[in-house]
């Protein structure tokens, strides 16, 4: 493509090509649409853009790992920018991604019935490839998550290269069946299985070649009820297997890679050693998963703690029942492998909160489940409401629940933050679940934030500190990709050109974004808070926080912002008494409005002191008016001979004439009585 | 290296400091009731200061007539309205006893420098006092300051009025600058409009003069 047809809005990392009129529907993702795209410095390797959508969040740290330093066995990135588009979430600016193009089409195009695979041919082909993609990505601290017959290609046509999809653009496990997903992951929302780890891969390696060798998906099944409880019961590889043995070295192999137990799943190290014809054999400890006494509840006896949880979170109404009846906190003393104190119990049950909860309050409800599945099934995802989201997969979740505007989830996800809610989950966690001991140990230092509605902070706050790459939502810079403070400012004088903005250009999403990319904005956003109900000083305050940003991140003209303080600084400056003083300030203002200086104007207006000068003065002209008045109504009355003022000048200025008459008469009388002499 | 010069601190052109207004009070100076007070105090150490001059002044006379009888002759015979004047005011002013006593001896002056031309003798001064004539002028031209005295508060309203339209106007102005300045906020409760003395926008004060 030369550069007369190509127009430059479609040019991505100066040298890809962006075709947005040819969308690549195969390589569509949640997180994004995909094009067709062109490498202008090597035409002959193939590429596609992955148009990223604005709320979904990419996985920057895998990302980072893989621009320049692409993986064979994976379709990696090869660069990144941004270009305008038009996608679901509307027209404006987003990222795109261009990941090298697998042309040789999927390896199963219909994972609902294929052709099996043979051991041979799995053995040869396709297990070592994986085994040595996997095993870069586990060196790289990558966890792919997104492994299963739907997302492997060949590289080319005709090649028998496979690679695996890329994995960067949306949730980590988000495309996965549950069946794919470990048991302590599987009972998550697609958006919250959370970043995983190489384990994760390596069981969902496991449950593909089981699907490639009997030539069907058998994490398909999934999606029926009940198969997260038969995986918990029989082993997820008997569930998924249907009872369907493999025998030999390709048996040994599925097995150990769907082993339940992480610890005792093989790794790709492991996996290349059976291709060297070593079978690894592992020790393992309990995971303390079996219960020292069973439990019935409903119709049932439990004696796996994972499955008593689920069966909790299924039926709350008897769970809470039998949870906060006599008995349970003495069977849990003795039930529960890890052998919890009966204060430890108590405490994270909240026997107190138990009352509200059976009175039908829905918060205290979901929270009181939450507290059971915490104690019982510490490694499996945090379970409120809608909300069963594994720690690690806290960001994603609710980057998806904003991107879909999902009301009802983002309520469950403040509801979890009020009160100190999450904070209790996490206290109940802490050093319990040990994969996810980081991220645990990360919500708690966030849920405090969380609970804080101040602008800045909030849940808005959390969605960004856990998505860090995740542009800025707010829907003022909906057509701008916001990643930066910088990008912030352009991006409202854009939204400014088109409409009026006027000064209220922080909502909850900007302000939590701003307080995000630097904490030194934080105190000028709770002064802005506190005067939402002052105009005046809101718009101050906005002009202060903007003049801030201006001179730290973008020390050009922003007009049109600045044109939006114009009608407020005006009104402002229209209450001053003095005429010229408002002509004086306007005047200024004005002229700097006219350069877009934001920065001046906040450092240099304080209206405060002006004002204060304005009245003072006032105060003197008013008294300067009253005594003027008096005098002018003193000269209003006529001055007339018979005043004694009057009279007295009068007298004066005859005292004068009579002397002057003196002087003549003696003069004349000396001059004729020389003249006779 | 020169110290750069120390700056002037710029002057706000919007202040208006007490000192640059022009005075005010002294437009209707001596109409208060305080300036009436003083006026009385000030009369009284008049008066006393007036009967010490008029001691000193007949001392003058009686040694005026041991020393120079002619001219006594003349002097007193001509300066009796100035000394009338003197005993009969009651309120002493010096300006109106002045008056008449300088319109009195206008009078006098005429026939005194010819009698002290003429040898200075009581014959000549008793010659001239016996002349009505000589009556007539002095008398008559004490006569004339009276006159003066009456004229002369008449001709210090004419010219105080003239003096007051003048002043008006210029704190009109000064007035219509503070409200262009200030905004109508700078007016009384519940007045829309400057008013003048009577309660009466200015305007229509404005007419009524005319």
């Amino acid at each position: 493509m030369t550069e007369d047809t190509v127009s430059t809005e479609t040019i991505v990392a100066d040298r890809f090509a962006v075709d947005l009129s040819t969308p690549l529907p195969e390589f569509d993702t949640v997180g994004g649409t995909a094009y067709a795209a062109s490498d202008l410095v090597s035409v002959n390797r193939p590429v596609y853009a992955l148009v990223q959508r604005l709320g979904v969040p990419r996985r920057e740290s895998v990302v980072g790992k893989l621009l320049g330093r692409p993986v064979p066995g994976l379709v990696s990135p090869r660069g990144e920018g941004v270009m305008t588009a038009t996608d679901r979430d509307g027209h404006g600016q987003r990222l795109v991604t261009i990941f090298d193009r697998p042309t040789g089409g999927r390896v199963i195009p219909d994972p609902g019935g294929f052709p099996a695979f043979k051991e041979r041919a799995l053995r040869s082909g396709i297990i070592p490839q994986l085994a040595e993609t996997l095993s870069i990505l586990e060196s790289r601290g990558i966890a792919h998550r997104s492994i299963s017959v739907r997302q492997l290609y060949y590289r080319a046509p005709g090649s028998t290269e496979i690679v695996l999809a890329e994995c960067c653009s949306e949730p980590p496990g988000y495309n996965q069946s549950p069946g794919y997903e470990p048991i302590e992951r599987a009972g998550a929302i697609p958006e919250g299985r959370g970043e995983g780890d190489p384990g994760c891969d390596m069981y969902a390696l496991g449950v593909m070649l089981l699907s490639l060798y009997v030539g069907r998906d058998v994490a398909d099944a999934a999606a029926e009820e009940g198969l997260l409880e038969a995986r918990i019961r029989v082993g997820s590889f008997w569930a998924l297997a249907g009872h369907r043995d493999l025998s030999g070295a390709l048996g040994d192999l599925v097995r150990g890679l769907m082993e339940d137990n992480p610890t005792k799943r093989w790794t790709a190290a492991e996996v290349k050693s059976w291709l060297d014809g070593m079978v690894p054999r592992k020790t393992v400890g309990d995971m303390g998963w079996a219960l020292a006494r069973p439990i019935s509840f409903g119709d049932r006896t439990y004696k796996d703690r994972r499955a008593l949880a689920m069966a909790f979170l299924n039926h709350p109404g008897e769970a809470l029942e039998l949870v906060y009846g006599d008995k349970f906190l003495h069977w849990a003393e003795n039930a529960l492998a890890e052998g919890p104190s009966r204060e430890w119990l108590e405490r994270a049950l909240d026997r107190r909160g138990a009352a509200l909860a059976r009175e039908g309050n829905r918060g205290t409800e979901n929270m009181a489940l939450a507290r059971v599945a915490a104690v019982l099934f510490p490694e499996g995802p945090i379970c409120f409401g809608r909300i069963k989201v594994c720690a690690d997969g806290f960001g994603p979740a609710l980057a998806m629940a904003y991107a879909s505007g999902d009301d009802g989830t983002l309520n469950d996800f403040k509801s979890l933050m009020e009160r100190g809610r999450l904070g209790a989950l996490v206290e109940i966690l802490s050093g319990r679940n040990t994969a996810q001991a980081t991220a645990v140990a990360r919500l708690g230092s966030l849920h405090k934030i969380a609970a804080d509605s101040r602008l800045g902070l909030g849940l808005e706050r959390v969605l960004y500190e856990l998505n860090k790459s995740l542009p800025c939502l707010s829907p003022k810079v909906r057509e701008v990709y916001v990643d930066g403070l910088r990008k912030l400012l352009l991006g409202l004088e854009a939204a400014a050109a088109k409409g009026d903005l006027g000064i209220n250009l922080v909502d909850r999403h900007i302000g939590a974004f701003i307080a995000r990319q630097s904490d030194a904005f934080e105190t000028a956003l709770a002064r802005l808070e506190n005067s939402s109900q002052r105009p005046e000083l809101y718009m101050f305050e906005t002009l202060r926080l903007f003049g801030a940003l201006q001179q730290k991140y973008y020390p050009h003209p922003l007009k049109q912002v600045a044109g939006g303080f114009r009608a407020a600084l005006k009104r402002a400056v229209d209450q001053f008494k003095s005429k010229s003083r408002r002509k004086q300030v306007l005047d200024a203002v004005g002229a700097l409005l006219d350069q877009g200086n934001l920065v001046q104007i906040a450092r240099d207006l304080n209206i405060a002191a002006l004002r204060s000068r304005d009245q003072k003065e006032f105060r003197n002209a008013s008294d300067y008016y009253r005594r003027l008045s008096r005098a002018l109504e003193q000269l209003e009355r006529p001055f007339t001979a018979f005043d004694p003022r009057m009279r007295a000048l009068g007298n004066q200025y005859m005292a004068y004439v009579a002397v002057l008459v003196l002087l003549i008469a003696t003069s004349l009388v000396l001059a004729t009585s020389g003249a006779g002499a | 290296m020169a110290l750069p010069a120390k700056r002037k601190p710029p002057r706000d052109p919007l202040i208006l400091p007490n000192e640059a207004l022009p005075p005010v009070a002294s437009a209707a100076q001596g109409q208060s009731g305080q300036a009436g007070q003083l006026q009385t105090q000030s009369a009284g150490r008049s008066r006393k200061r007036w009967a010490g001059a008029t001691i000193k002044f007949l001392v003058l006379i009686v040694g005026l007539g041991v020393l120079a009888f002619p001219t006594f002759v003349v002097l007193i015979g001509g300066m009796v309205p100035t000394l009338v004047s003197i005993l009969v005011n009651e309120r002493p002013d010096r300006h109106r006893i002045q008056t008449i006593a300088a319109f009195n001896l206008s009078g006098v002056v005429v026939f005194l420098i010819p009698l002290w031309a003429s040898g200075h003798t009581v014959h000549h001064a008793v010659r001239l006092m016996s002349d009505v004539y000589t009556w007539a002028v002095m008398y008559t031209a004490a006569a004339l300051g009276v006159g003066a005295l009456w004229l002369g508060p008449q001709v210090a309203a004419i010219v105080s009025n003239i003096l007051a339209v003048r002043k008006r106007r210029k704190l009109e102005a000064v007035r219509a600058a503070l409200l262009d300045e200030w905004g109508t906020d700078l007016l009384p409760e519940g007045e829309t409009s400057p008013r003048d003395a009577i309660g009466k926008p200015d305007s229509e004060a404005t007419c009524d003069r005319a």
